[in-house]
């Protein structure tokens, strides 16, 4: 089955490219590594289950975070009932390893805060906008919700952020 | 608070979380991807595909691993240690590249190790010795060793390295379960020294100068750290981010350290560069010129030494720290005794 072989190899490679930004933005989105390990591997079975239909690489990227903010926005949504967003890995601090660059701070930990406390949408839209960077065409497009929902959900989360972060500073 | 300043708070905190619990150093965990029926989590897979997928993802993550996480360990009643290479094997290096191994568990004796390791310089047996840290660069590995000679290798050398330790013990109660397998050249011997009272870089090849740049490091909040480092990683273009900070698209980037010294172009701080006030997050900041000119000469595992900067001293797993530790220390093997 050529089909399958040729499959298995790009989408390998796929993952081994893209999979470390995924599980970082799967974390972004809902609130545990294990969490978000899963919801990305969910997204490579999906798009290796569906191959044969998606033309090129740079597609597959934009169909492998969609399936992501998708399947993080699920989780959540089956778990709401049973317990309240939280972030474990926040709020521990990193051993006495050498990556003391990425140290996460008090004051990072109450940016994180605050996101917690956005509605789904908003916090997808801040997040991709503000830590993936995308533009905000990509995002009407991934999200299903137009350019002007975007903007309204970035401006909404945006001062929603501030007036929680203004007080502190 | 200003549009730009929440931000750019809010990418710095979402990407120190993100780092700080998935970190750029972890190894890919088995692709399951493949054929996996929808919805069912940790469930079967199929081996041989997932195992194909997983020498591709492993291939081009730069990791050499022998002995995949797939094969069964024989039962043997001792924990096992499983061995990760970081080092990826057929590629030319600078003379001051070390192999970096990563360990599953923290063993109690490497001598076993160390007696199953050959290498082998040119065809010539060659005296190597294993050195470990502590090391939080691979979630599920703690232990970090670093196998290097006395000195650099030899210029334009074939370095190969066997070590038969599968099944060894690592200790009481302990063994390994992997072999390494890695062999490598070098190309000629590249040393850059960075002077931090004229602020230049000073570049020779095979002890011949071949190059001079003016340079401006970390300020005093930031200092650059102190010692020998090893250039880890090239990019043609980054993105570098930290607190109170966020640059894309830094151009001509030569890591030097996991927590993100690099030298690169810093087209933003031409004066600072030409008068040589230090002023950076701690990266190493060139003209854009010289540092395209300085991308093209050096090679992962070209050796950079910063003598006298102001920061604290590289440590092994700071980086490519190894040529910071005496050779007789190094010998006995820093965490883990060697003999």
């Amino acid at each position: 089955m050529a089909h399958t072989r040729d499959a298995d190899a790009a989408v390998a490679a796929l993952f081994s490219a893209h999979r470390l930004h995924l599980v970082r933005l799967a974390l972004l989105l809902v609130d545990d590594r294990e969490t978000a390990e899963d919801v990305v591997q969910d997204a490579f079975a999906a798009l290796h289950r569906r191959w044969g239909s998606i033309a090129e690489p740079a597609a597959a990227v934009g169909y492998l975070r969609t399936s992501v903010v998708n399947g993080s926005r699920s989780v959540l949504r089956r778990r709401r009932t049973a317990r309240a967003y939280t972030w474990p890995d926040i709020d521990r601090q990193p051993g006495d390893g050498a990556d003391a660059g990425v140290l996460v701070t008090e004051e990072h930990r109450e940016v994180l805060r605050a996101l917690r406390t956005l509605p789904s949408r908003q916090r997808e839209v801040i997040v991709l906008r503000y830590w993936a960077d995308l533009p905000e065409a990509q995002i009407s497009a991934m999200l299903g919700i137009s350019v002007g929902a975007v903007k309204s959900s970035a401006s909404r989360g945006r001062d929603a952020l501030a007036a929680i972060l203004g007080g502190a500073r | 608070m200003t549009d730009p300043e929440l931000e750019r708070r809010l990418g710095a905190a979402f990407d120190a979380a993100a780092r700080a619990s998935v970190s750029d150093a972890a190894s890919p965990p088995p692709a399951r991807f493949a054929l996996e029926p929808a919805g069912r989590r940790r469930g079967r897979w199929l081996a041989p595909l997932a195992a194909a997928a997983a020498v591709v993802a492993v291939g081009a993550s730069m990791l050499a691993l022998r002995g995949g996480n797939d094969k069964p360990v024989p039962a043997a009643g001792a924990a096992s240690v499983r061995i990760q290479l970081a080092t990826a094997g057929n590629q030319t290096y600078g003379v001051g590249m070390p192999v970096v191994a990563y360990f599953s568990r923290r063993f109690t004796s490497a001598r076993t190790l160390t007696a199953a390791t050959s290498v082998t310089v040119n065809g010539s047996a060659a005296q190597a010795a294993w050195y470990f840290e502590r090391s939080a660069n691979r979630p599920g590995y703690p232990v970090e060793g670093h196998l290097r000679l006395d000195g650099f290798w030899p210029a334009r050398s074939r370095v190969q390295i066997s070590v038969a330790s599968r099944d060894l013990p690592a200790g009481p109660g302990l063994r390994f379960a992997d072999d390494v397998q890695l062999s490598f050249v070098t190309g000629p011997a590249v040393v850059a020294v960075v002077d931090d009272r004229t602020h230049r870089m000073s570049v020779t090849r095979d002890g011949k100068p071949i190059a001079s740049y003016p340079v401006a490091l970390g300020a005093d909040e930031t200092p650059t750290s102190r010692g020998i480092k090893v250039i880890m990683q090239k990019d043609a273009s980054v993105c570098l981010r930290g607190p109170g900070f966020h640059e894309c698209g830094v151009k001509y980037a030569q890591q030097l350290t996991y927590s993100g010294e690099y030298l690169h172009a810093a087209p933003w701080n031409l004066t600072n560069i030409k008068i040589g006030r230090d002023t950076s997050n701690g990266c190493t900041n060139l003209l854009p010129a010289d540092a395209a000119a300085l991308y093209k000469l050096l090679t992962v595992g070209d050796v950079v030494e910063y003598p006298d900067a102001g920061g604290p001293p590289m440590r092994l797993a700071s980086g490519y720290g190894d040529w910071n530790i005496a050779w007789a220390v190094w010998q006995r093997g820093g965490l883990i005794p060697t003999t």
